[in-house]
């Protein structure tokens, strides 16, 4: 597991993460845009409206259907959505590819801001411990995970 | 304390940074942020009840600086989320393996 960087100001978190995927940047972009292919390694299957302010829409292992919205868009070089907007205005997901000799490079933040922590917590009904919170979504997303690869078996 | 309640503060969460790099006075803070002391040694006072921030007296000037102590719940938040991205993405590296395998 290659473990992302954290900046964090008082003001906002982003989580930035790099890898060099040996595959072609169209490739990747299909993996990343395309929702049979979103569907395999992510585990539920998007509608995703592929234009600036079209609708990217989720839905989760909690039952949850989630709207965000595309908010940046250059193909094949440059996603970027809102996640979990509702709850979390601010906060943004974005993937940049860039061709490299071995493939492609892949950045990816996650953009949040220290508001929007506290609005999700409130929103999720979240009571104690926020890591207790996020435990409970991350075994959650392990189970999907571990679907995911005995299915590709 | 709630971390999450206390950085829900614009003032606070503006007060922490100036203090990320360095120690400051509350003259110091007063002058960084342009907002008068006494909104300042309030906004100070529940950054240190929430133990996000600690003082001494240096020269006769009391200086603050920043305590992770508090921060520490926010920082467990944060790194499970980094745990879940790192593992999308190992599942993202893993379908593009296998699918070109299959092709």
């Amino acid at each position: 597991v290659t473990e992302g960087t954290i900046e964090r100001t008082a003001e906002r978190v982003i989580l930035r993460y790099e890898r060099v995927l040996l595959h072609p940047i169209e490739a990747v972009w299909r993996a990343i845009t395309d929702p049979d292919e979103i569907h395999a390694w992510w585990g539920t299957r998007p509608e995703i409206d592929l234009r600036v302010g079209g609708e990217y829409v989720s839905y989760h292992a909690t039952g949850d259907r989630v709207v965000d919205h595309i908010v940046r868009l250059d193909p094949p070089r440059l996603l970027e959505h809102t996640f979990w907007q509702h709850i979390n205005p601010d906060a943004r997901v974005t993937y940049r590819l860039e061709p490299v000799v071995e493939g492609t490079r892949l950045l990816l933040t996650h953009t949040m801001t220290t508001a929007d922590l506290r609005t999700a917590a409130d929103a999720l009904a979240w009571e104690g411990d926020p890591y207790d919170l996020v435990s409970r979504t991350s075994q959650g997303w392990a189970r999907l995970l571990d679907t995911l690869a005995a299915s590709l078996d | 304390v709630d971390p999450f309640a206390v950085l829900a503060d614009p003032t606070r969460r503006r007060l922490l940074d100036k203090l990320l790099d360095r120690e400051r006075s509350v003259g110091e803070l007063v002058d960084a942020l342009g907002v008068n002391q006494p909104t300042v040694s309030k906004h100070l006072r529940v950054l240190r009840e929430a133990g996000m921030v600690v003082s001494r007296i240096d020269a006769q000037r009391r200086q603050y600086r920043v305590d992770p102590t508090g921060l520490r719940q926010i920082d467990d938040w944060i790194s499970a989320y980094r745990r879940l991205w790192s593992e999308r993405l190992d599942a993202l590296e893993t379908h593009l393996n296998r699918r070109d395998k299959g092709d």
